[in-house]
């Protein structure tokens, strides 16, 4: 950077000096010489090729030879100079520098509490659309540049600082603004365990207090993160095992978590209760091996299924085979089996299982082997699983229709099937198969981690309720669908404070009543009651579930309510304008300004006045 | 010996001498202030600017600082004599020779701030 100056400061000196020393003459004949100002004037426009001319007077011969020399002098050191600029531009590292310094500046410019998610994978990127589609800011480290090209191209609401490089690394969490006060939370989301390790240790290291949430995938680290105080530890086979005794432990209460776990606004589905008895569990990984610990605390017997099972350390009567044959499947037991789970590490051996589970399990119930494949046929992708699955399994195809024959007069409720669902890339692929659970880690994680930081009410709520009776839960259940209707209802909490409630706070503070009655109304028309539940009071630290509607609210009381994804904002009338709050409460509508305080008080003086003349007459 | 030292110091140390060069004589006879003179101020205090660019340390900064104020007080007198010159008719007088000796002098100060740095580095440095 310095050469390209001084070689351009040298060249116009130079010329300037020549030219005020080198004489010249006037059209008159008389001597005449450039002064340093219009040899400066001259030397500009000549340097930049702009050329006005030989001015003021024609030049001399000399002046002629000099401003030759000038002229390549002044124009190589110009294009030299550009050049040099436009190299450094491009320059990687230069550019590095400068993406870097804007990416600073734009984590301080965020002002909002913001979170650091280290890692756009699968989850990361799934995580930071629901955080912007919540108004959350979030702040990106990812190690692959590809990932951070995606980050760019998503249409996001907020402006998302992202930069390229290892969240593990102590100065790039510092950029990040780990130390900045409204950094709220550490979010370690890579793929890789011991990356997320080192994210949380460097995250507590440098900030003590902050909220690290970290994504674990085997014990060990998980134990090791628990060992320095990691807020939250999510495990996704575990969080999936435990969600799978749940459902059998507590179906109707499992169903109140999935709904509420789950964003607003998707189809409300009832999941099938999974069956008690025995369990196929193919693949005894990490996944598997959390499944068999859960199950077998909830009674459920299993077969684990497992090709190397010395390697996987899988217990005795383990039956030796992938499970995509259907030999296995058969040695394992599959006609008395209550379900099967496939949760291999490889996506197309898990869709092969199902698909083989399903196809010698239907052609005992039915006696139309060929009914399942119609079934699908318009779906394309399914049609491609089906193949691969021929393609497999052929050797077996004719064996199980001997079988079957033997146990048509038995009729049992059909297999209930898990897969295990690895990349998200072949999502569709999973619905086609229409498996009864599709266990996703990532869409789990996120979700959690969502209630985590978005609702920490609702974490609490879940573990009360997971202590209630299924009666309970089948009767909130019950509740929950006629107010929402056909879909998953957002969960929100309102606080009554100045700053979050401030209608709220000055109503009460005020003397004035209100109930959870009076939130739970439409603010344009108070005989309709908004489609929401208030689901969890929480008043000086005690909890108490499924609040009565008179209830009266105090201030630094925090209300948890589920509800229709509309009525979140249409209650927020009534926290946030005390106008649509004294309508509610039923106080009429109090003219707020001075002036609108004397019309209306002129007004009822005369209308009290024509009232007493009518009733004179 | 590190040539790029040399020129650094040849630079900073010139441009002092020659801005005191132009700064001696009476205020206001323009016969004591030559225009050549001012104009090899001028560059050899940008050139001396230009090499103190990129240097990180405090030190590097506030001598930077004192290059931008030498160029800033000269260019200003620079212009001061063209305005004279070319625009108000007012040619060389003494009022005008004036006031650009004594934009030179703040330069001079500048210069000598400068130069007491470098001096004041070289001393504690010790190499």
């Amino acid at each position: 950077m310095r050469a390209p100056l001084l070689v351009l400061i040298s060249a116009y000196s130079i010329s300037i000096a020549g030219m005020v020393l080198i004489p010249g003459m006037t059209p008159e004949g008389e001597p005449w010489r450039f002064d340093f100002f219009h040899a400066f004037y001259f030397v500009s426009f000549m340097a930049s090729t702009i050329g006005f001319g030989e001015i003021p007077y024609p030049f001399t011969g000399a002046q002629r030879i000099w401003t030759l020399i000038s002229i390549y002098l002044t124009v190589i050191s110009w294009l030299y100079a550009i050049g040099t600029i436009l190299s450094l531009i491009q320059d990687s590292t230069f550019r590095r520098a400068v993406a870097e310094w804007r990416f600073i500046r734009s984590v301080r410019r965020i002002g909002a509490p913001f979170y650091i998610v280290g890692g756009y994978g699968e989850t990361g990127r799934l995580l930071v659309g629901e955080l912007c589609r919540r108004g959350i800011r979030a702040v990106v480290v990812e190690r692959n540049p590809s990932a951070i090209q995606d980050l760019e191209l998503e249409n996001l609401s907020y402006e998302v600082p992202h930069v390229l490089g290892d969240a593990s690394a102590s100065h790039n969490l510092l950029e990040a603004g780990i130390r900045l006060s409204n950094c709220v939370g550490v979010l370690a989301l890579t793929s890789d365990d011991q990356s997320n390790l080192k994210i949380a240790i460097a995250a507590k290291l440098l900030r003590k207090k902050l909220k690290v949430v970290c994504v674990a995938r085997s014990s060990d680290t998980m134990a090791n993160m628990a060992s320095f105080n990691t807020d939250h530890i999510i495990n996704p086979f575990y969080l999936f095992a435990d969600h799978m005794a749940r459902a059998l432990h507590a179906p109707r209460s499992h169903v109140i978590y999935q709904w509420l776990v789950q964003p607003g606004g998707q189809p409300l589905t009832e999941p099938r209760t999974p069956p008690r008895g025995t369990w196929l569990l193919c693949g005894y990984g990490r996944f598997g091996k959390a499944m068999a610990r859960y199950l077998r605390y909830e009674g459920v017997s299993t077969v684990v299924i497992e090709p190397f099972p010395d390697a996987a350390g899988a217990p005795e009567g383990t039956v030796i085979g992938r499970g995509t044959e259907a030999v296995t499947l058969r040695e394992a037991g599959i006609y008395e089996a209550a379900g099967v789970i496939a949760g291999t590490d490889d996506d197309a051996n898990n869709l092969s299982i199902v698909m083989t589970a399903r196809d010698m399990t239907s052609k005992r119930t039915r006696p139309k082997a060929s009914s399942f494949v119609d079934e699908d046929d318009n779906s394309p992708a399914a049609e491609r699983v089906n193949a691969q699955h021929h393609n497999g399994s052929g050797l077996e195809s004719g064996e199980p229709n001997r079988n079957g024959a033997d146990d048509d007069e038995r009729p049992k409720e059909s297999l209930y099937l898990i897969a295990r669902e690895n990349r998200h890339d072949n999502h569709l692929l999973f619905e086609a198969s229409r498996v009864d659970m599709v266990m996703q880690s990532s869409r789990m994680i996120v979700w959690h981690i969502l209630s985590l930081i978005t609702t920490p009410l609702l974490d609490r709520f879940l573990r009360q309720a997971r202590h209630r009776s299924e009666e309970w839960a089948s009767d909130l259940a019950i509740r929950i669908r006629a107010t929402c209707g056909e879909v998953t209802p957002d969960t929100w909490a309102v606080t009554v404070d100045g700053e979050m409630a401030p209608a709220l706070a000055d109503a009460i503070a005020a003397g004035h009543e209100v109930t959870l009655d009076i939130l739970g109304r439409h603010p344009r028309d108070r005989g309709k009651i908004l489609p929401s539940i208030p689901l969890m009071l929480v008043h000086k630290g005690e909890e108490s579930l499924l609040p009565a509607d008179h209830q009266e609210l105090e201030i630094g009381d925090e209300v948890l309510f589920c509800g229709h994804p509309k009525a979140e904002d249409l209650m927020r009338w009534a926290t946030l304008n005390s106008h649509a709050l004294d309508y509610l409460r039923g106080a009429g509508n109090e003219p707020q300004s001075s002036i609108g305080r004397w019309i209306a008080a002129m007004r009822r003086t005369s209308a009290a006045r024509t009232d007493a003349s009518h009733s004179k007459r | 010996m590190n040539f790029e030292k040399v020129a650094f110091g040849f630079f900073i140390l010139l441009a002092l001498t020659l801005n005191f060069g132009f700064f001696l004589g009476d205020v206001d006879n323009p016969d004591h202030h030559d225009v050549f003179e001012l104009f090899a101020a001028i560059v050899v205090n940008l050139i001396a600017t230009v090499l103190k660019f990129g240097d990180r340390t405090h030190m590097g900064a506030v001598l930077l600082a004192t290059s931008l104020v030498a160029d800033l007080q000269l260019i200003a007198a620079a212009a001061v004599w063209a305005v004279a010159v070319q625009v108000s008719d007012a040619g060389t007088d003494p009022a005008t020779i004036a006031s650009v000796v004594s934009l030179s002098g703040g330069a001079l100060l500048a210069n000598i701030a400068s130069v007491t740095l470098l001096i004041v580095e070289t001393v504690t440095l010790r190499r």
